[in-house]
C-alpha cells in the first residue's frame, strides 16, 4: 500500500508540472497584449516597451516560465496588472468560498448519489427505482445556471425559505452560511449526483448477479450482510471512478454557479481577470484549480486502493 | 428412519421472453448420511437448478418453484420463507454448496479469512477469535500451507485449484450434514482435481457427510459416486446404484452417453457414436418422451404414450423408458453396429514432415511501471522441438499454462517468436515478414476453443466461411463463391440454407461446425485445433470429433490437436506430445504413451484421468501428485517437474534434463530412466 501510495504521489507531482507548462503557454497564446490592456487607450511605443519591461514580457518565453515556475514553487503567483495586489493572497482569498461550496457539494452528491442508486437497485422494477431513475436522467440533463435560477424563483423569491444569493463564512455565522450555500451546492452536485445514483445502481445490479454473492447467500447470510458487506463494498469501485471523473466537474461548474448566486469565489475572479485579460491572475487561478484538482484525484486514487486488494497489491 | 433428504416432484420453471422454460419438472431423489451422490447430465439438463431450487437459491424472479416438496430431515424447506432464520441456518449451516467457478465463487474485496470467518461465527456461533482459529484449521485441512499468514490474503492471490479448495473449506468449516459441489472441478485441470476429489472425499467419509456431486463427467461419476441419477431435460431419466447403472444402463441416453464418449481403454479404432440431434428446447414441452428424438431404440408405443415415468427395473435401478433395453443388450453396449475408422496405417501418412518446429522459444516480456520496464521473461514455451508429418495426427497435451496454445499461435505466426525454426513443407516461416504470411496462412488455418467468441456475431455465418475465400482470392466470381460456401456448409454436416443466419441462432456444437468449415474454406494441407472440441457436451462433442476424423481422411489433413482431454487425444491421435511448463517432457507414438508412459508426469497425469467404468476404476492404481503447476515466471531449478515428482533425486534439482530418445519414436526428458 505505501509502495502504491508513494508512487501515485510522484504520478501526482508530475502531473502537477505538466499542467503548469500548459497554464502557462495556455495565457501566452491567447490574443492581445496584457501591457495594452493595463495602459489604456492610445499608448506610445516607448510606454508600452516599459511597462513590457516591467512585467518581465520582453524577455524569451521560456525564460518568463522559468522564472514564473520558481516564484510559483515559492509561493508568489506575481502580482496582478490591474489590481496591483499579490495574485497568492487575492487567490487564497477567494479560494474559500469556492473550496467550501466544492467539497460541501461533492460530499452531499456522493452520500445522496450513491445511497440512490442503492436503494433503487434494490427496489428494481419497483415505483422507487422509477422515480429514481427518471429524476437521475432530469438531472443530468437540465443545466446547472437554469436549474439555479429556477432554484433562487422558487425557494428565495416565491417560497422565501432561502436568501437569493451572497455568501457568508461559516466561522462568522455557521446557520447563516449553511442557508446561503445549501442551494448552490444542490444545484452545483445535481449532475453529479444523477450520474453518481445511476451508476451505482447499474454497478449494483451488476454486482448482484456475480457468483459471489450467490456464495453468500448460499452461506446463509442475511440479505442485509449481502447487499451491504458483500455487494456494495464491490459495486462502489467503478463509483469511485466516477467520483474522480465529477471532480472537475464541480471545479468547472463553480464558474458559473458562483456568477449566477452572487459570489465571491475563484470561479468570479478568473472569469473578470480574463474580461480584463490580468495574465497574471488567470495564470494563478488555472495552476490553484489544476493542483486542487489533481490532489483531490489522487486522494480517489488513494481510496481506490484502499477499496480494491488487486490494486493494492499490484 | 428418514432420509438425510428427500425431494419429491420438485418442479422449477424460469419465465423469459414471455416464455416458460420448464428447468427442473418433477425430480425426485434421496440422499442418507455418509453417501456419495452423483448427478449427471448435459448442460441444460437441470441438474443444477435442482439444486440450487432446493435451498432456494435460485433468482426470483425469473425463477419459480412451482411444486414439490424438499424435506430435510423431515422439515420441508420449501415452506419456509427464503430470508427465514429457519432456512438461513440450514443453507450454509446444514447444507453446504461448492460452486464451479472457483474465479469468481469468491468475493474480490474480501479476505479468505473473513468470508470463512462470518460462516463460522453466523452458524457455530463463535467469536471472532475462535472462529479465526477455525479457519485457520479449517484452511490447514484443505492443504494450503501458511495457512496462519494466508488467512489475509485476497482471492486474486490465489490460483483456481487453490481458491476451490478455500470454497471447500469455506462450506466444511460449519460442519454440514450435506455437501452439494455443483460442478465444482469443471474449471480446474485433471490432476487439481484429482486432488481436490479425492481431499473431498477422504473428508466426507471420515465425518460422514453426504456429498452431492453434480457434473457432466461420467468418469468422475464412475470413480466417486455410490449411486447416481442421469438426468435429462429437466427430468431424472435414470437412477440406481453405480456399478449397475454402468454395467447396464437402462435407458436410451445413458447408454447414449456411455458410447459417445472416448475412453481410455477403448480400442482405437472405435468410431464414437454421437447421439444424435440436439437436447430438446424446454420451452413448452410436449407431453412425450423428452428423448424421443434422439432416441434409436423407440417404439410405435413412445410416439403414442405420454412422457414416460421413473418404473423400477430391478435392483434398485429406475429408469423412465418404455423400451425394455435389457432385451435389446448387445445392441446397447454397443456391441453390434460398431463402426470402425480407417486405422492410421491405412491413411496415407507420408514419411515428409509437412511441419518441423525446432527449438521453438517463445517469451513473452513482464514489464512493469509506467516506464514499462522489463522485469522478467515469461518462457510460455522453452526448446520445443517436433515434427508433424503429412496426414498424421500430432496430440499436444498438458495442463492449463503449459503453453500448448502459445505453441499453436507461434505456429500461425500469431505470436512473435523469440527463436527457433518452423518449417513448412521446407520452408522457414520462423522469420517470414508480416506481408508474406498471407500464403502460409491459406496452407494452415485453425479452429478455435470457445464456438461462442470465435464467431463474429454480426457477420452471417456464410459470410463467415467465405472470408478466407475472399481473403485469398480463391474465387472468381459470385456464383463460384456462393457454391463454394454451399459446399463447405454441406461438407460439415450444415444446411446451406441457414448461412444467412447469424452465429447465435445455432447451438454450440452447429457453431463448432461453423469454425471447422471456415477452418476448411482456403483449403489448407494443416489444421491446429486449439481445444476445439472442450466446449461442447458429451453427446456433441462425438459429432464433431467424427467430423474431424471424417474430413482428415477425406481431405488428408494434417492435424496438430491440442486439448487437455487426454481420452479425447488418445482417440484421434497418431502421435501424441506432453507439455509441462513450456517444454515438451514426453513424445510417442499414442499406444506407446498410453501403455508404456516413461514420465513420472504422463503416468501422473494419465491416474488422474478417470475412466467410466466402477469396476476398473476400484482396481486402478492411482498416483496424485502433490502441488500445484508452478508459474513460468518461476520455473523451478533443475528439472522444472522436481517439486511434484514421486521419484525425484538429489540429481533432479540440478539437472535440466533434455527431451531424449529412450527407444526409437519415443522421447522422453527425465533423469530417472
Amino acid at each position: 500500500m505505501t509502495q502504491y501510495i508513494v508512487q501515485r504521489v510522484i504520478q501526482t507531482l508530475v502531473v502537477i508540472l505538466i499542467l503548469s507548462v500548459i497554464c502557462f503557454f495556455l495565457m501566452h497564446l491567447l490574443p492581445g497584449d496584457p501591457a495594452l490592456s493595463l495602459l489604456g487607450e492610445e499608448p506610445t511605443q516607448e510606454e508600452i516597451e516599459r511597462v513590457r519591461a516591467e512585467l518581465g514580457l520582453d524577455r524569451p518565453v521560456i525564460v518568463q516560465y522559468f522564472s514564473w515556475l520558481a516564484d510559483a514553487v515559492r509561493g508568489d503567483l506575481g502580482t496582478s496588472i490591474k489590481y496591483r495586489e499579490d495574485v497568492t493572497s487575492l487567490i487564497l482569498h477567494r479560494l474559500t468560498p469556492t473550496l467550501h461550496i466544492g467539497v460541501v457539494s461533492f460530499v452531499i452528491s456522493v452520500v445522496l448519489g450513491v445511497a440512490a442508486g442503492v436503494i433503487a437497485s434494490i427496489r428494481r422494477g419497483g415505483w422507487l427505482d422509477s422515480l429514481i431513475t427518471i429524476s437521475a436522467n432530469l438531472g443530468m440533463a437540465v443545466p446547472n445556471f437554469w436549474l439555479g435560477i429556477l432554484g433562487i424563483y422558487f425557494f428565495s423569491l416565491y417560497l422565501g425559505w432561502l436568501p437569493v444569493q451572497g455568501y457568508v463564512s461559516p466561522a462568522e455565522d455557521f446557520w447563516e452560511s449553511t442557508k446561503r450555500i445549501i442551494m448552490p451546492c444542490l444545484v452545483l452536485g445535481c449532475s453529479s449526483m444523477a450520474g453518481l445514483a445511476r451508476q451505482t445502481r447499474s454497478s449494483m445490479l451488476e454486482v448482484i448477479r456475480q457468483d459471489y454473492i450467490r456464495t453468500a447467500k448460499a452461506k446463509g447470510l442475511k440479505r442485509k450482510v449481502v447487499l451491504y458487506k458483500h455487494a456494495l463494498k464491490n459495486a462502489v469501485i467503478p463509483v469511485i471512478t466516477l467520483c474522480g471523473l465529477m471532480l472537475p466537474n464541480i471545479i468547472g461548474g463553480s464558474v458559473i454557479i458562483e456568477q449566477v448566486y452572487n459570489i465571491n469565489g475563484i470561479g468570479r475572479l478568473m472569469l473578470t481577470a480574463v474580461f480584463d485579460r490580468d495574465i497574471i491572475v488567470v495564470q494563478g487561478c488555472l495552476i490553484m484549480i489544476s493542483i486542487t484538482v489533481a490532489l483531490a484525484n489522487l486522494l480517489v486514487d488513494i481510496s481506490y486502493g484502499y477499496f480494491n486488494p488487486r490494486i493494492r497489491y499490484r | 428412519m428418514g432420509h438425510l433428504l428427500e425431494v419429491k416432484n420438485l418442479k422449477t420453471e424460469f419465465k423469459t421472453d414471455g416464455h416458460i422454460v420448464q428447468a427442473v419438472d418433477g425430480v425426485s431423489y434421496y440422499v442418507d448420511e455418509g453417501e456419495i451422490v452423483c448427478f449427471v447430465g448435459e448442460s441444460g439438463s437441470g441438474k443444477s437448478v435442482t439444486q440450487m431450487s432446493g435451498l432456494q437459491l435460485i433468482p426470483t424472479p425469473p425463477g419459480r418453484i412451482v411444486s414439490g416438496e424438499v424435506l430435510y430431515k423431515g422439515i420441508d424447506l420449501l415452506k419456509l420463507k427464503p430470508e427465514s432464520e429457519e432456512l438461513r441456518a440450514i443453507r450454509g449451516g446444514e447444507i453446504g454448496f461448492i460452486f464451479q467457478e472457483p474465479m469468481t465463487s469468491l468475493n474480490p474485496v474480501l479476505t479468505i479469512g473473513e468470508q470463512i470467518m462470518e460462516a463460522v461465527m453466523l452458524h457455530l456461533k463463535l467469536n471472532r477469535q475462535q472462529a479465526r482459529q477455525r479457519a485457520i484449521e479449517m484452511i490447514k485441512k484443505v492443504g494450503i500451507p501458511d495457512a496462519e499468514v494466508r488467512i489475509n490474503d485476497y482471492p486474486h492471490q490465489f490460483s483456481g485449484g487453490m481458491r476451490q479448495r478455500i470454497m471447500i473449506a469455506m462450506a466444511l468449516s460449519v460442519e454440514p450434514k450435506l455437501l452439494i459441489a455443483d460442478e465444482a472441478t469443471t474449471a480446474l485441470d485433471v490432476t487439481t482435481q484429482a486432488q481436490i476429489l479425492e481431499m473431498l472425499r477422504d473428508i466426507v467419509k471420515s465425518t460422514r457427510t453426504a456429498l452431492i456431486i453434480v457434473t457432466h463427467n461420467l468418469g468422475v461419476v464412475a470413480r466417486y459416486a455410490e449411486r447416481i441419477y442421469v438426468m435429462y431435460a429437466g427430468t431424472v431419466v435414470e437412477s440406481g446404484k453405480a456399478e449397475d447403472v454402468f454395467k447396464r444402463p437402462r435407458h436410451p441416453y445413458t447408454v447414449g452417453l456411455l458410447n459417445a464418449i472416448p475412453r481410455l481403454d477403448d480400442p482405437k479404432e472405435r468410431k464414437l457414436v454421437p447421439i444424435k440431434g440436439l437436447p430438446p428446447n424446454l420451452m413448452n414441452k410436449p407431453d412425450q418422451c423428452p428423448f424421443l428424438p434422439r432416441c434409436t431404440f423407440s417404439t410405435e408405443k413412445c410416439h403414442q404414450l405420454p412422457a414416460p415415468e421413473l418404473r423400477d427395473v430391478g435392483n434398485g435401478q429406475r429408469s423412465a423408458c418404455y423400451v425394455d433395453i435389457e432385451a435389446n443388450r448387445e445392441k446397447a453396449n454397443g456391441q453390434i453396429e460398431v463402426e470402425y475408422k480407417t486405422s492410421a496405417e491405412e491413411r496415407k501418412i507420408k514419411e515428409d514432415p509437412i511441419l518441423k518446429v525446432n527449438q521453438l522459444k517463445v517469451y513473452f516480456p513482464v514489464t512493469r511501471g509506467w516506464l514499462q520496464r522489463q522485469i522478467a521473461e515469461i518462457k510460455a514455451v522453452d526448446n520445443v522441438s517436433f515434427q508433424l508429418r503429412e496426414g498424421e495426427t500430432l496430440g499436444l497435451v498438458g495442463e492449463s499454462g503449459c503453453g500448448k496454445t502459445t505453441v499453436a499461435r507461434s505456429i500461425l505466426r500469431l505470436y512473435d517468436i523469440t527463436e527457433g525454426d518452423i518449417y513448412f513443407r521446407g520452408q522457414n516461416i520462423a522469420k517470414l515478414p508480416k506481408r508474406k504470411l498471407g500464403n502460409l496462412r491459406r496452407n494452415m488455418s485453425m479452429i478455435f476453443q470457445d464456438p461462442f467468441s470465435s464467431l463474429n456475431p454480426r457477420q452471417r455465418v456464410g459470410d463467415i466461411v467465405g472470408e478466407p475465400l475472399i481473403v485469398h482470392k480463391l474465387v472468381n466470381n459470385r456464383k463460384e463463391y456462393e457454391e463454394k460456401v454451399d459446399h463447405l456448409l454441406e461438407m460439415v454436416g450444415l444446411d446451406p440454407h441457414l448461412k444467412h443466419r447469424v452465429p447465435h441462432e445455432f447451438s454450440g456444437g452447429q457453431r463448432q461446425r461453423i469454425g471447422i468449415a471456415r477452418a476448411l474454406a482456403s483449403d489448407p494441407s494443416l489444421i491446429v485445433c486449439d481445444e476445439a472440441i472442450s466446449a461442447l457436451d458429451v453427446s456433441i462433442q462425438a459429432q464433431i470429433i467424427n467430423l474431424l476424423e471424417d474430413l482428415r481422411e477425406q481431405l488428408n489433413l494434417s492435424y496438430l490437436f491440442i486439448a487437455h482431454d487426454l481420452s479425447v487425444v488418445r482417440h484421434i491421435s497418431d502421435r501424441v506430445a506432453v507439455m509441462y511448463l513450456g517444454r515438451i517432457v514426453e513424445m510417442a507414438d499414442w499406444k506407446t504413451l498410453y501403455e508404456n508412459p516413461k514420465h513420472p508426469y504422463t503416468q501422473a497425469l494419465l491416474s488422474a484421468v478417470p475412466i467410466p467404468d466402477p469396476e476398473i476404476e476400484k482396481k486402478r492404481e492411482r498416483i496424485i501428485v502433490k502441488g500445484e503447476v508452478p508459474s513460468p515466471l518461476n520455473r523451478p531449478k533443475g528439472c522444472s517437474f522436481h517439486n511434484r515428482c514421486p521419484m525425484a533425486t538429489k540429481a533432479c534439482y540440478e539437472i535440466d534434463p533434455d527431451l531424449k530418445e529412450v527407444e526409437p519414436g519415443h522421447s522422453v526428458a527425465c533423469l530417472n530412466l
